[in-house]
């Protein structure tokens, strides 16, 4: 448990650093913790910095069930460089981001995160596709990638009544964090 | 010293509001600047308003470079009368172009900004505005080309116009809202990624009158007004003072006959609100204003509460001497004529970007509507898209006339220049054209009208 006083960016790194699972609700129990189960202080969000660790555009702060958000973290990733592969992270490899949300929007999704680490090279999305019977039609593999200090990305290649399950790494050089935790959801038709 | 701003320093003495630029940095942080008024003419407002960089703090480790009117950020504050002329000695020191829009103030359309009727007026160049104030309100002053970026980087300001019968009350305060969007090194973030373009950048730090982690000094039972601008490219502010009833006089051009109490107002980008409230709490406590969470769309209802400044109890406690304004003259209601010009909002995905469109189109591919000089013409907003508008439209007030074909109420009737269309919704307003000219109409979501969601009304 991070000690009082320390930012909520600082407690989530010491979270991650001490090996504690990424939650899909820690930004709501930050949220009740800071605030006296109110409200996030201003005082704590106003003069940082919007890069590398919004996760409030458009008021979407946090997850919750409507994004079919899993409570555990992904499995761990390697440090090939290659998608979707198993393995430990190098030693010195970036935190992983914090998946928050997967919107639903007509024909495509809109993923969220957060991403407390501080020096992306990019972000790595990967995507599955199942089927409403829980067949895999496509297993995780990059759908996306984006410059390290973007929070969000609309997944064009979304657009099949399937339910699309997200994964994201950051990576710096040819070293990925592990995995984000993971999220669901279905685009509208 | 002229007369002008010897008024000038007067009333912002009363209201605790100014200082003029060529003094220090006033003691209050939430000072606006005021303006040396060039004219000893009462009835004219002439001044010197220069565009161009300058740095700010947001207490971030660095300062930032911003771009100011006149070296701050808010622009300095216009205090003006009903009638007055207004005299713009305009000079842009931006490293590009730029104009200058009066948002909500009713003039000839050469004056308006757009650039549907001026020329962008390059690095170095200089135009003069002048026009005459037909209404009494709050109105702003912003750029009206690659408004996304210049009006985040600090590009705006506040005209605040008194009528004849202005309300009393022990205090009466501007809060011009903002947010911004920060890098890592301190500079204001052009990084317009999906969010940005669909939600209308928002920034972490919120701001009210260009402070971060503001507290308004007020005295406990003081009768304040607060008169309220959303200036922000993107964020609503959906506003909550704990444990006080918020009674809403007006808005953008006008006051309710009947005004009424409310426990959360919202502000979109754009409107303002004329708002009183009665601050109750001993000295020494503080009260915060809150961004409550607010649905407008794309499953945005979720985001937590931000707290945007306090209230700060300071001073003795006033006797309630004052009472709150309870009524005010009905607002004319505008015919309704038949027809009306079809307005169709709504968002679409063209290979990897959401385009926002009017009609299916994209401005400037928007066809204009064309009016006759001094008819009443009603517009049929539908917005199909899965997000609220802020709709604008320059140069004339309009009146709301009914929403998802429910007629407004006349208590409610009030004319107004921007106004929310909440999702998957219909609209119909009215307005009268009164003023020849090409006249823009768009989204107060800055990146949206930016992305194409605008279109003209040609008056002839």
């Amino acid at each position: 448990m991070a000690e009082e006083g320390q930012s909520p960016r600082t407690e989530y790194a010491a979270h991650i650093a001490a090996g504690g699972a990424v939650h899909y609700d820690w930004g709501m129990r930050m949220t009740k913790r800071l605030g006296g189960a109110v409200f996030i202080s201003a005082a704590l969000l106003a003069c940082s910095s919007d890069d590398k660790t919004s996760s409030s555009s458009g008021g979407t702060s946090s997850s919750s069930g409507t994004s079919g958000t899993s409570g555990s973290a992904a499995s761990s990733g390697g440090a090939s460089g290659t998608s979707g592969t198993s393995g430990t992270p190098a030693a010195e490899a970036p935190l992983a981001p914090l998946l928050d949300q997967v919107a639903q929007m007509a024909k495509v999704l809109h993923v969220m995160w957060t991403n407390p680490a501080t020096k992306c090279d990019s972000i790595e999305g990967e995507r599955q596709a199942q089927m409403p019977d829980g067949t895999v039609m496509e297993k995780y593999k990059v759908a996306f990638t984006v410059a390290g200090d973007v929070d969000n990305k609309m997944d064009t290649g979304a657009t099949e009544q399937m339910k699309y399950t997200y994964r994201l790494r950051c990576k710096v050089k040819s070293t990925y964090s592990p995995y984000s935790n993971e999220s669901s959801e279905t685009p509208k038709p | 010293m002229h007369a002008r701003l010897a008024a000038a320093l007067t009333v912002c003495a009363l209201s605790s509001c100014v200082s003029s630029p060529s003094t220090p940095a006033p003691a209050d942080p939430l000072a606006l600047r005021a303006v040396e008024d060039l004219s000893p003419d009462p009835g004219v407002l002439e001044l010197d308003l220069e565009a161009r960089e300058t740095e700010k703090s947001y207490g971030a480790a660095s300062p930032t470079r911003v771009w100011s009117y006149n070296g701050s950020v808010p622009g300095p504050l216009l205090d003006a009368k009903v009638g007055d002329r207004v005299v713009v000695h305009f000079k842009n020191s931006l490293p590009e172009p730029t104009t200058i829009h009066w948002h909500g103030i009713r003039l000839p359309a050469a004056m308006d900004g757009s650039l549907a009727m001026q020329d962008p007026i390059p690095p170095g160049g200089t135009f003069e505005y002048a026009f005459t104030l037909k209404d009494a309100g709050l109105f702003w002053f912003h750029p009206h080309m690659r408004s996304d970026i210049q009006v985040q980087k600090g590009l705006y300001g506040v005209i605040r116009v008194r009528g004849a019968d202005e309300p009393a009350a022990d205090v009466e305060r501007v809060l011009v809202l903002d947010d911004i969007r920060l890098a890592a090194d301190g500079t204001v973030s052009e990084t317009l990624d999906d969010t940005s373009k669909m939600m209308g950048r928002e920034g972490k730090t919120l701001l009210v009158n260009g402070v971060p982690n503001a507290r308004l000094l007020l005295a406990p039972g003081s009768l304040a007004r607060l008169r309220i601008v959303n200036v922000a490219n993107g964020r609503f502010f959906n506003l909550r003072l704990p444990g006080h009833k918020l009674r809403v006089l007006g808005t953008d051009g006008g006051h309710f006959a009947k005004p009424r109490d409310v426990d959360t107002l919202l502000v979109s980008p754009g409107e303002r609100y004329d708002v009183m409230v009665r601050v109750e709490g001993a000295a020494g406590s503080e009260i915060p204003l809150v961004n409550e969470a607010y649905d407008r769309g794309h499953e945005s209802g979720g985001a937590a509460p931000m707290e945007i400044m306090r209230v700060a109890l300071s001073g003795e406690a006033r006797p309630a001497v004052l009472p709150m304004a309870a009524s005010f003259p009905e607002t004319a209601r505008l015919a309704d004529p038949s027809g009306g010009l079809p307005v169709t909002l709504d968002e679409v995905l063209r290979g990897e970007d959401i385009v926002f469109t009017i009609n299916g189109k994209a401005f400037p591919d928007v066809p204009p509507f064309a009016v006759k000089l001094g008819e009443i013409k009603a517009i049929d907003i539908d917005n199909k898209s899965e997000m609220d508008h802020p709709f604008h439209l320059h140069g004339f007030f309009f009146q709301v006339v009914s929403r998802d074909g429910v007629a407004v109420a006349l208590d409610e009737l009030v004319d107004k220049d921007t106004v929310v269309v909440r999702a998957t919704s219909k609209m119909r307003i009215v307005a009268r054209f009164d003023e020849p000219g090409k006249w823009m109409y768009h989204c107060h979501i800055l990146e949206h009208g930016e992305a194409g969601m605008m279109g003209e009304i040609h008056v002839e």
